[in-house]
């Protein structure tokens, strides 16, 4: 007979402030090591707005119902994240047709009759000419969200002048003044994220940025979004340059249900969930994936995510362990498991001895880094050491010499495991392949649709191995591994503060997350929240050096090459 | 009976777990439900019936148009002025009427019956008559499946697995989207290869069913078992060799779509199948029908629109059944009123979920 | 001129609009419709203009069965090209050329294509990328389009590009034949054969209304340091590119005799499914010959299969390029049976690109005779990622700048001499290109005119 459990925790978002505040780290002398006093800052860098971001903002600014109707140009990962690319990128010139597109389309429906009662916060004297002080009210506010600072005057001067010049022309003073919106949702300090420095009066000789610009890192940082009015607000009246109103408005942000979309965001970056855009899976072989699946799999996964670190507020490293997540039922038949909605979501939770454990096993790993038609152990090894454990595995070398391979070739090969052979044999392969293989070699009970399974073409499945030392006899094995592996911890501080400032940390930036932000991150039990909060909080995390300094080529590990793999 | 919804919002965060239980369960969402023919050389030596465009001629001819006038009204086949009278070719009173709703109105075109030796099913009345069949499976002698004898000679009805008679393809595939879907179910399994005491039930499910990428049904979906005890079909079976068999005989109660057939009723019924290497159970449900039944649903209900792309001739099917029909004789009229017939169930694994989230057919 | 100078000029102009004056007054760009001698275009007689292409796959040929036995006009057809045979006069087959590294890492299925489109080779991938001679084709004849250039793959993967702006700047790919079919078609079109031709007013207003962003470049420029101006430098070339696209949309376009307007292809699904990718490439090949017809643009890539070619054949686990890897050769044939299959295919689309341009006639000649497709892959054998003999062609003439159906060899001599061969061809002003190994100034003479 089947036992029903039922489970129902609600964490009111009170209980999780309360947990915060009492918390007090702003004693950074408590550690040993760098202090944030010793600490360069680094370079600002201009980031485009993503794809995600500029959907967020249109929403925010202008409601939900407004569609983009036009396309992005892809963005670009570097350093492990989209956000981090997104400082190395520009605006190509059809990339700039489908923003021009968007943008008019946008400012069409804006301005269309049923929402500019809403939305136009006054109304012109004649419907058919220019009225400079309704579209300068107008433009002044929407502008003040959509650059995330007020516009200067000569900004504003030539918007109003331009709307004015096109109302002129078409007889009309909404279409010229959707034209001049359009014509703001094309500029720079739209679509690109200006960090604007000024002299900091606390630290002679040294930069900060201004209050509007570390308005936006914060709030791109804690909820992927532009600031709002309370945290524009703050910007103007100097709030933010005090400690005690950063972490007034950090507090509040934290609090805030709006903390679920800066961290389901951070992950999709960090997990590369944009590539499912292009994975496809044989469906003669593998009829069940179909794109549905696709956006179940990452959604599944950022829920369970997004209730371990946030509702529950748990270890971060459980995340490889935790048998607890959220299924729809296409995804049960997928996982081949039950599921107790007939639709929508439920809460499943994996037996011990299932081999499920830990976002690894999750169909948004495993599916992922795979083949069409199969399994890619290297593939999903790779992953690992390079997304979880932020550790670069070398390009295959140029010249490697098939020839000595050609046994592999033997269809007779079942298991991957045995295809994988000369990997793990031939010197020339072993000393990158060993990094690889054997974590990926460990999930082969998921094929490559995620769906588990005991043997490959009859054959046993053999999922032993060792992660930097530590053995595993499979999946939850290995799942243990990474949550005792002190990277996977590290990799996470790592990422998420390149996240908050754009690029790669600095070597001096490297040494205060080691010493500092990982140590506190460790003795707070890998509490997310806590973590995000140390580092917005902190004066690292605003100090910047003026552009052109010697300082700024000082990155810790280097520019990380752009990936160039097979998905 | 609305279920309700579970697990949306932080309220009712329901977990499903299972104990491992002593003896094993199966569950299944049917994949294909259709009539089981075997056909070959043998089965029609005499020709498969003609299709709709010559039955048409012939039923003109017999109403008496000229030869250039059946020409002429056949000239844009299937388009064209033959079709007003042929659907009323029914006479009653010497006025035309409907033929789909009244066949008898029609004279017994006679349509060409099965006289192969075999065909799939069971031995239903457990006698052996000469108008029994052989099985090829079994090799069993005795086997009752008339309606495969009345019809299986139409071309539309043709057809020996991977193949499937493709009007009754058709229509299943067609009703099976909007037509909550049937599942079965095997428990008490100790032995998957000979266990004389398992359990098999034919449910049905809240929803129709899902389907992959390629159309199929999907498999390892969570199926809602709708409780209405007029839809339980249980019956206690064997297993002997890995095939599963129903013991005695059993009634099979289960609703269709009211676009072809809205409720299946097999009396006398029996049921055989085994489970594949990759999980799916393949099968034959047998059992006997109202023979008006079938009639209607397949053919009466569906007019001219599928009598001349099948290529069937209704009225003559009407005869078939009612010529063919084996069982059940009306007490006072002493006629059949139900036809022996065998179906193939294919189905794929599900798990089959009730609403006190007990869940059966763990893996 | 001062900004309210400016503002005024363009009040003008547009109250002339509005009084329907012509429209030739004040647009500063009539010179792009000209060519260099000043003489006009596109009147009857006059030389068309010429167009440039490249066509892109991955994991290469089989070395051996794609290179002519002969060499010069006339070459036989081994048994992965055959089916060049009907533009086969049409055609130049390159063979030879490698890419040198210099000691450098190579990145497998990269560095190949990245030293024969650009001329360099970088130490890392996806830095210090130099621009490919598409682009800078593309600055000296793309400037009298709509379009500079379009790009387009048929894998569905709009990062699958091989067109290089430089620094990190690529230009993404269209992945739909939909909507590249609205993008040049749509509601934007202007048919150079309309009887009539009537600017749309509110195309000028956006026109003017967009200037303003240009105004205030210096104000955006201010606070930025010398990477990030760089990056507002490229947003500002892009940003006049498509004032441009504004401008052309202003103007009549000179009659295009052979122009048509396609039809609209409908949605179609696209992915790394071969049959998908082929059916799709059809349809681009089709729409980037009416594109060109149209005049809306001179430039224009085409990936077909990615640079690893993860491509493959639906109800199959492995992609070309695992089989590239995996698959034993078959000893009677010597090659690998389901990794050649697909040198068959590529080639085959190659070829039915070439015909499609071919098969659209202009005045004495065709598209094709006044285009140059640069047809190429990344590696001479992609089992061992060699990057030696790497196949290449070139389709069409170009309005007479190349000389073709000959087979030309050059054993070990840098691929970028046919890069340098194309600029040449394409008027650029270079007389040497490339980088360490790869700098030549050697043109190939036998198929340069």
């Amino acid at each position: 007979m089947s036992v029903m459990r039922t489970t129902s925790k609600v964490l009111a978002a009170g209980v999780l402030t309360a947990a915060l505040a009492a918390c007090s780290q702003t004693d950074t002398s408590m550690q040993s090591g760098v202090s944030e006093a010793d600490v360069a800052g680094g370079p600002v860098v201009m980031r485009r707005i993503t794809e995600g971001q500029y959907e967020r903002i249109v929403a925010q600014v202008f409601g939900n119902t407004i569609e983009l109707g036009g396309r992005f140009e892809p963005d670009v990962r570097a350093g492990g994240l989209l956000e981090v690319g997104a400082g190395r990128v520009s605006v190509t010139p059809s990339g700039f047709e489908q923003y021009d597109l968007m943008a008019r389309n946008i400012a069409s429906q804006v301005l269309e009759e049923k929402n500019r009662r809403i939305l136009l916060p006054c109304t012109p004297a004649a419907a058919d000419a220019p009225d400079d002080a309704c579209a300068s009210e107008f433009l002044a506010k929407v502008g003040r969200l959509l650059y995330r600072r007020p516009l200067t005057q000569n900004e504003l001067a030539i918007q109003v002048n331009k709307a004015a010049e096109a109302t002129g022309a078409l007889g009309d003073f909404y279409d010229g003044l959707e034209l001049s919106l359009a014509s703001m949702m094309v500029s720079p300090p739209f679509l690109f994220r200006q960090e604007i420095m000024e002299p900091d009066p606390d630290r002679r000789g040294q930069m900060r940025l201004d209050a509007y610009s570390k308005a936006s890192r914060l709030s791109f940082f804690l909820w992927d979004a532009a600031p709002d009015p309370l945290l524009l607000q703050a910007a103007e009246n100097g709030e933010l340059h005090t400690k005690a109103g950063v972490q007034r408005q950090v507090d509040r942000m934290l609090a805030s249900p709006r903390l679920k979309d800066g961290v389901r965001a951070f992950f999709a970056d960090m997990l590369e969930f944009d590539t499912f855009e292009t994975l496809s899976k044989d469906t003669t072989l593998y009829p069940k994936f179909t794109f549905r699946v696709v956006e179940d799999a990452s959604e599944q996964t950022l829920r369970t995510i997004v209730n371990h670190l946030l509702t529950e507020d748990g270890d971060y490293r459980e995340l490889f362990t935790t048998q607890r997540t959220y299924l729809t039922p296409l995804l049960g038949s997928l996982y081949r498991v039950p599921v107790a909605t007939p639709d929508g979501w439920a809460e499943y939770h994996f037996n011990a001895d299932d081999g499920h454990a830990g976002i690894l096993t999750h169909l948004s790993f495993v599916a992922l880094h795979s083949h069409p038609g199969r399994t890619s152990p290297t593939l999903r090894g790779k992953a690992l050491r390079e997304i979880l454990l932020c550790q670069k595995v070398p390009d295959p070398p140029g010249n490697v010499d098939f020839n000595i391979v050609q046994d592999t070739a033997n269809p007779n090969f079942k298991t991957a495991r045995q295809r994988l052979d000369a990997h793990a044999t031939e010197p020339m392969c072993v000393g990158c392949h060993k990094i690889t293989d054997p974590l990926g070699l460990a999930l082969e009970n998921f094929n490559t649709i995620g769906g588990y399974r005991n043997t490959e073409n009859g054959a046993d499945i053999d999922t032993s191995g060792e992660l930097d030392g530590v053995k595993f006899g499979d999946a939850s094995g290995l799942g243990q591994a990474v949550h005792d592996n002190p990277a996977a911890t590290s990799c996470l501080v790592n990422r998420i503060y390149a996240y908050g400032v754009g690029r790669e940390a600095t070597k001096s930036e490297s040494e205060w997350l080691k010493d500092q932000v990982s140590a506190r991150f460790q003795a707070d039990g890998f509490k997310l929240p806590r973590l995000m909060r140390d580092i917005a909080t902190s004066e690292t995390f605003y100090r910047v050096l003026p552009p052109d300094s010697e300082g700024q080529m000082a990155f810790a590990s280097g520019n990380a090459p752009m990936q160039v793999v097979e998905k | 009976m609305r279920l309700l919804p579970l697990a949306t919002g932080l309220l009712a965060a329901s977990t499903v777990s299972f104990a491992a239980s002593a003896a094993d369960t199966r569950g299944f969402v049917l994949d294909w439900f259709h009539i089981a023919t075997l056909s070959g050389d043998e089965s029609c030596p005499d020709g498969l019936y003609p299709l709709s465009e010559t039955f048409y001629t012939r039923e003109l001819n017999r109403l008496g148009y000229a030869p250039d006038e059946i020409e002429e009204l056949l000239k844009d086949f299937p388009n064209g002025g033959y079709m007003e009278p042929i659907i009323n070719r029914g006479r009653i009173d010497g006025k035309p009427v409907n033929v789909y709703a009244y066949p008898w109105s029609q004279p017994d075109p006679e349509v060409t019956l099965v006289t192969g030796k075999r065909a799939y099913g069971f031995n239903l009345d457990g006698q052996v008559s000469e108008n029994d069949f052989i099985e090829p499976e079994t090799g069993e002698d005795g086997i009752d499946n008339q309606l495969y004898r009345a019809l299986g000679c139409f071309q539309s009805y043709t057809g020996v697995l991977p193949e499937r008679p493709g009007l009754h393809q058709i229509y299943w595939d067609i009703q099976r989207d909007y037509m909550p879907a049937w599942l079965i179910e095997v428990t008490g399994i100790d032995d998957f290869q000979n266990d004389d005491a398992v359990q098999i039930g034919f449910y049905r499910a809240f929803g129709p069913v899902k389907r992959d990428a390629t159309g199929n049904v999907r498999a390892d979906t969570t199926m809602w078992v709708d409780p209405d005890p007029r839809l339980q079909n249980v019956v206690s079976a064997r297993i002997e060799n890995g095939e599963v068999k129903t013991n005695g005989a059993f009634e099979f109660r289960m609703l269709g779509n009211p676009m072809f057939m809205a409720e299946y009723r097999l009396n006398n019924a029996q049921a055989r199948f085994h489970f594949t290497e990759e999980g799916r159970l393949h099968g034959v449900l047998a059992g006997y029908q109202p023979w008006m039944d079938v009639y209607y649903g397949n053919f009466g209900s569906q007019g001219w629109a599928t009598e001349h792309s099948a290529g069937v001739d209704f009225p003559g099917a009407y005869y078939a059944l009612k010529k063919l029909a084996d069982g059940e004789p009306d007490p006072e009229t002493g006629e059949n009123t139900a036809i022996s017939g065998s179906f193939w169930i294919e189905a794929v694994p599900a798990f089959l979920m009730r609403r006190d989230n007990e869940v059966a057919a763990a893996r | 001129m001062s900004a309210v100078n400016m503002l005024a000029n363009r009040r003008r102009v547009l109250r002339g609009m509005m009084g329907g004056t012509a429209i030739s007054v004040g647009l500063p760009f009539l010179n792009c419709f000209l060519n260099e001698n000043g003489t006009a275009l596109a009147a009857t007689n006059q030389k068309m203009p010429t167009c440039f292409g490249t066509w892109f796959w991955g994991c290469g040929l089989n070395p051996g069965r794609w290179e002519p036995n002969t060499l010069g006009p006339d070459y036989d057809l081994p048994p992965e090209v055959v089916s060049l045979e009907p533009i086969k006069s049409k055609v130049n087959i390159l063979s030879g050329f490698k890419v040198f590294t210099d000691g450098k890492a190579q990145q497998p299925h990269h560095t190949g294509n990245l030293g024969l489109l650009t001329g360099h080779v970088s130490k890392n991938a996806g830095q210090d990328v130099s621009p490919s001679v598409d682009n800078i084709i593309a600055d000296v004849i793309g400037n009298g389009t709509r379009f500079k250039s379009i790009e387009v793959t048929s894998t569905g993967n709009a990062r699958h590009t091989q067109s290089y702006r430089g620094g990190s700047v690529v230009n993404p790919a269209e992945v739909s034949p939909a909507a590249l079919y609205t993008r040049i078609f749509g509601d934007e079109f202007q048919d150079p054969n309309a009887a009539e031709f009537t600017p749309d007013p509110k195309v000028m207003a956006r026109r003017s209304v967009l200037s303003g962003v240009n105004e205030q470049r210096r104000d955006f420029e201010r606070h930025l340091g010398a990477e990030d101006k760089e990056r507002l430098d490229e947003y500002f070339t892009s940003l006049r590119q498509f004032e441009q696209q504004l401008d052309f949309q202003l103007q009549k376009p000179p009659p295009a005799e052979a122009c048509v307007i396609p039809e609209n292809p409908g949605e179609t699904p696209y992915s790394l499914d071969i049959e998908e990718a082929t059916a799709n490439h059809k349809l681009f090949a089709e729409l980037l010959a009416y594109a060109l017809a149209c005049n809306q643009t001179r430039v224009f890539n085409v990936v077909f299969t990615d640079e690893q070619s993860t491509v493959r054949r639906p109800g199959t686990t492995t992609t070309h390029h695992i089989l590239t890897h995996e698959e034993a050769v078959d000893e009677d044939t010597g090659y690998q049976p389901m990794a050649t299959w697909f040198s068959y295919r590529i080639v085959e689309q190659f070829s039915h690109m070439a015909q499609v341009l071919d098969g659209i006639r202009e005045g004495d000649g065709t598209l094709l005779d006044r285009t140059l497709v640069f047809g190429l892959s990344e590696t001479g054998f992609a089992k061992v990622h060699s990057l030696e003999n790497i196949p290449m062609f070139t389709a069409g003439s170009g309005n007479g700048a190349v000389r073709t159906g000959l087979h030309v060899s050059a054993k070990g001599d840098p691929g970028s001499r046919v890069g340098l061969t194309m600029q040449q061809a394409m008027g650029v002003p270079v007389t040497t290109w490339g980088t360490d190994s790869l700098q030549t100034s050697k043109a190939i003479t036998e198929i340069l005119v």
